[in-house]
């Protein structure tokens, strides 16, 4: 009887734990997928708050030297190119790259900010703006 | 003194329950991180999208500034509308006199949809 029973016990217990690592498995790759998915949420939010101000501060510059003022003030060490400007902003584990360029054609300025970690693009905000003569290209 | 032993279907219940819960706590937290990395994207696309506007408000106000150069817009009040009524678009009213213009608004405005909350705020 007693055999019976510890036999009974067993094809119980078993089968729980073999479901219990099945189980714990599923509850980890979960988590990784979780902790993946906000991590892209976070570095998205970030890269569009970053582009958006420097957008604004660069549209918002009327020339060169305002723009650097503004990138200085914000906290931002530009290297400058001769059609576009790369600012290295640490987040997190990671750094980011953002990658001002503007080309002009007669009145109309397009500018466009792409955030990059490494070799995988982020995001791109691009806009136009209407520049007087004299204004725009900023980035020299 | 009789011994009391721990039954074996007493710990599989245990751990039916205590997996279970942690299953839901999981899907939950799943859930909750895809809709963040949504509502991200989401606001993603919005700021795309308004500056797009923006841009497309420039190139109208660009052949405006010519028009208006050459002679071909009459004094008074121009009103512009960019992007469709039923979605997230531009107003913009400009002054024109005497071959010059000025912004009396440049509103970004969104339709609002009855009965609903939080969607407005990203439409």
């Amino acid at each position: 009887m007693e055999r019976k029973t510890r036999k009974l016990s067993m094809a119980v217990l078993l089968p729980a734990i073999a479901v219990t690592i099945a189980a714990a498995v599923v509850l980890v790759l979960a988590h990784q997928h979780t902790v993946r998915l906000e991590r892209r949420a976070a570095e998205l939010n970030y890269a569009v708050t970053l582009s958006r101000s420097v957008m604004d501060m660069y549209t918002k510059s009327a020339d060169a030297a305002a723009f650097a003022e503004a990138l200085e003030v914000a906290g931002y060490t530009p290297q400058s190119g001769a059609e576009r400007v790369v600012l290295a902003v640490p987040f997190k584990e990671k750094n980011l790259e953002a990658e001002i360029s503007a080309v002009r054609e007669s009145a109309l300025e397009t500018v466009t900010v792409r955030v990059c970690a490494g070799d995988e693009e982020i995001y791109t905000l691009q806009t136009q703006r209407h520049v007087q003569d004299g204004e725009g290209g900023g980035l020299q | 003194m009789k011994k009391e032993s721990v039954r074996p279907a007493t710990v599989a219940l245990l751990l039916a329950v205590v997996l279970v819960c942690a299953m839901v706590l999981q899907v939950l937290s799943v859930s909750t991180a895809a809709a963040d990395f949504r509502l991200a994207q989401k606001y993603a696309d919005t700021v795309q999208a308004e500056y797009a506007l923006d841009g497309q408000a420039a190139q109208w106000l660009s052949a405006l500034e010519a028009q208006i150069a050459a002679g071909e817009v009459t004094d008074g009040i121009v009103k512009k509308q960019i992007g469709g009524a039923d979605e997230r678009h531009l107003e913009i009213e400009l002054a024109v006199r005497d071959g010059a213009y000025a912004v009396l608004a440049w509103r970004l405005t969104a339709p609002r949809t009855a009965g609903t909350g939080m969607e407005n705020l990203l439409k």
